[in-house]
């Protein structure tokens, strides 16, 4: 423990007193005797007091001198009408009333600052209360923590602050700019609630995801139905040359008991019918498979163009619980919430196109097939006018062109019969084509509701299968950001 | 008697924690988890390190919590050092961190194990109020790093006689353990036998004397 040595001269009563602090230094006396002024004394000379009514009577100046012998600092602080500080031998005159910041750099006792009060912790002065009563717990706790007030860190907490506060009323002037109504994640939930149906979609995907079997299974049953085909083929073939040849040798049965003893013709026609029915049968059930198998492979064609849409929905919750969470400020949110509202448009519109050309591609496709039929009508029509004709020329052969007269080989009879079934087969080719037509404007009418010229069908679907291209690709283009985003955030 | 050792390491190494932390503020730059954040960018446009700073408010708050634990540990320490037949227990709440208000209480054990809570400093005796200021005041002296050395004219009055030497015992341990100097104006006697050295001042005359000299004087 280093002493501190201190010289008080004509101070108040003090005329010239020397003491050494050392450790715990008492001073004792009677009362006014002096004791409290090597208090003041010492406090005078370390913040350079004002005024000079202390300056003991008949002298014109007093000083107080302390010399630490910790690293030999010394202060001398006289106060005439002037104050002046000798330190470590610098002489600085004129202080005023402020102590010079070396002498306070190195004293280091100025009292510490809480809420603009001054308190001077190395002084504890007569009949002032203890610090507890002097100090409140929260000016205590502030000296304790050594307030940050005003600090640099206090600085930036209060831009910090400011900044956040000016970026949520961009965000409003934002929201309010884009017309954004969602203020709150349940908003984003709502515009989800459209998306709903797609969770009904669940269990077709699970058939998709066993779609490469299916496929496999698919490839199997068409080599066996191609394999049956031709069997039936052949098979056929060799029935059709039996049941001719059995025409043609009228006692064929008969000839085949007697010179082919072994050759049991009645099993083998049996069995070739057997072979036959059941390939027929197979034939059929394999076909029902693979029309089943197709429409699977339909059905995941659709679905995977719609998997963008269900990564969509994810990244759509994912924003609700990052907006839930408040983990990240409201610009960031704000952001994604606008790219999911633009490509939740986008898809949308790839909706609707899509319902519009599916339902005008099956309408053209029945326009093309009954118009196919009703020519096909129209055709045979005009053939069994003409055969009419050609049989109601009397004086003509049907048959050779000749004249007609009595020796001639035609039946009248016949004729007539032949000309009755011709008409009632043109009444109903008559009515087949007034059915047709009445499909035709009905489809025409159906076109031209959903907004289509009936007669630029063609490339008005093309135009909107172009359109539906590019809004994919966008929509892929969206989706792939928003997923950059959310791996960004 | 208690035994008092190292009741101040703790703080040294606290603070000089909180040191690093503002002279990493102070140099504009701030090392967080491994990232170096420039102080002055962040305060326009970067917003992580705006992040870093909140992340270093809260580690500056977990020091406070950390500071008022050792300033209590060392007060009860005190207490129960000081007045060695009671039961007294110093604690404190905070009852609003943003705007840093606390509330001082002290409890007393009683026999049956409950306690008696006071409201610090108006409900508690004079004597514990010194005692809780002294140990407040070399504490915020030592965590300001301000010189070591108090003045005191005429303290702890307050404190009964039975008490004074354990109270003696204390102070001289915190003088000691943080090599201060105090000078300390007083006419109570009780005090005398413990001070290194002792000055009597008689009509502004300052003179060196021994214990048995000044306590010779204070009877007469």
């Amino acid at each position: 423990m280093k002493k501190i040595k201190v010289r008080i001269q004509n101070y108040e009563i003090l005329k010239d007193a020397t003491i050494v602090v050392e450790g715990v230094t008492g001073i004792i006396g009677e009362s006014n005797n002096g004791k409290t002024s090597i208090f003041r004394a010492i406090k005078s000379a370390f913040n350079n007091t004002a005024g000079n009514s202390y300056i003991r009577q008949g002298e014109k100046s007093c000083t107080v001198g302390v010399l630490f012998e910790e690293d030999n600092g010394k202060i001398v602080w006289r106060k005439g009408s002037s104050a002046s500080y000798l330190f470590n031998g610098i002489s600085m005159d004129k202080t005023g009333r402020s102590l010079p910041e070396m002498i306070e750099t190195y004293l280091n006792m100025s009292p510490v600052v809480v809420d603009k009060d001054k308190i001077d912790i190395n002084f504890l002065p007569q009949l002032e209360p203890p610090l507890i009563r002097l100090l409140t717990e929260s000016k205590t706790y502030k000296l304790l923590v050594k307030s940050l007030d005003g600090d640099k860190i206090s600085t930036a907490i209060e831009l910090c602050e400011k900044d956040i506060s000016s970026n949520n009323e961009k965000i409003k002037s934002k929201r309010l700019e884009h017309s954004i109504k969602s203020e709150t994640a349940l908003d984003i939930k709502n515009k989800l609630i459209r998306f709903q149906p797609l969770e009904k979609l669940k269990p077709a995907y699970e058939l998709v995801r066993h779609l490469p079997l299916v496929l496999e299974k698919l490839d199997y049953i068409k080599l066996l139905l191609v394999d049956n085909s031709r069997s039936l083929i052949s098979l056929n073939k060799e029935y059709n040359s039996f049941i001719t040849k059995r025409g043609s040798f009228k006692d064929f049965d008969q000839f085949l008991e007697t010179h082919s003893g072994y050759l049991d013709y009645s099993s083998t026609y049996k069995n070739l019918t057997d072979i036959s029915n059941s390939l027929k049968k197979n034939t059929l059930e394999l076909q029902e498979r693979s029309n089943r198998v197709c429409l699977v492979e339909k059905l995941s064609v659709n679905l995977n163009k719609q998997r963008n849409l269900v990564s969509l929905i994810k990244i759509g919750h994912t924003i609700e619980a990052l907006d839930k969470s408040q983990l990240f400020d409201r610009g960031v949110v704000s952001g994604l919430q606008e790219t999911y509202t633009r490509i939740s448009g986008n898809y949308n519109t790839i909706f609707s196109n899509r319902n519009t050309l599916n339902s005008l591609l099956s309408r053209r496709d029945n326009l093309y097939l009954i118009k196919e039929g009703l020519d096909v009508a129209r055709l045979r029509l005009k053939e069994v006018n003409e055969e009419i004709m050609l049989y109601m020329d009397k004086n003509k052969c049907p048959l050779c062109g000749g004249v007609m007269n009595e020796e001639s080989h035609f039946d009248l009879d016949l004729l007539n019969q032949k000309i009755d079934i011709l008409r009632q087969k043109k009444s109903k080719l008559e009515s087949e084509i007034e059915l047709r037509d009445e499909q035709i404007s009905k489809l025409r009418n159906e076109v031209t509701k959903l907004g289509y010229n009936p007669d630029t069908l063609d490339s008005d679907i093309e135009k909107i299968k172009d359109s539906l291209l590019v809004f994919e690709k966008e929509a892929e283009i969206y989706v792939k950001e928003l997923e950059d985003l959310e791996a960004a955030v | 008697m208690t035994n008092y050792t190292n009741l101040f390491s703790k703080l040294d190494s606290l603070y000089s924690k909180r040191e690093y932390l503002l002279n990493q503020l102070s140099s504009y730059t701030v090392v967080l988890n491994g990232i170096e954040y420039e102080i002055d960018k962040a305060l326009t446009e970067d917003k992580r390190l705006l992040r870093a700073l909140h992340n270093l408010r809260m580690l500056l708050d977990l020091f406070s919590n950390d500071a008022l634990n050792l300033l209590r540990d060392l007060i009860n320490k005190g207490l129960s050092g000081v007045f060695y037949d009671r039961k007294y227990f110093f604690d404190y709440e905070i009852t609003d961190t943003k705007r840093k208000l606390i509330k001082f209480v002290l409890k007393e054990q009683n026999e049956d194990g409950t306690y008696i809570v006071s409201a610090v400093p108006d409900s508690i005796g004079g004597g514990v109020q010194v005692v809780i200021s002294i140990i407040i005041q070399l504490f915020l002296i030592k965590v300001w790093d301000k010189r070591p050395f108090l003045l005191l004219d005429e303290a702890f009055t307050q404190i009964s006689s039975k008490y004074v030497d354990h109270f003696m015992k204390f102070l001289d341990y915190l003088v000691t353990d943080l090599d201060f100097n105090v000078l300390w104006i007083t006419h109570d006697k009780r005090f005398l036998p413990y001070f290194k050295r002792i000055y009597n001042v008689t009509l502004g005359n300052v003179e060196q004397v021994s214990v048995e000299t000044a306590l010779q004087q204070l009877d007469n």
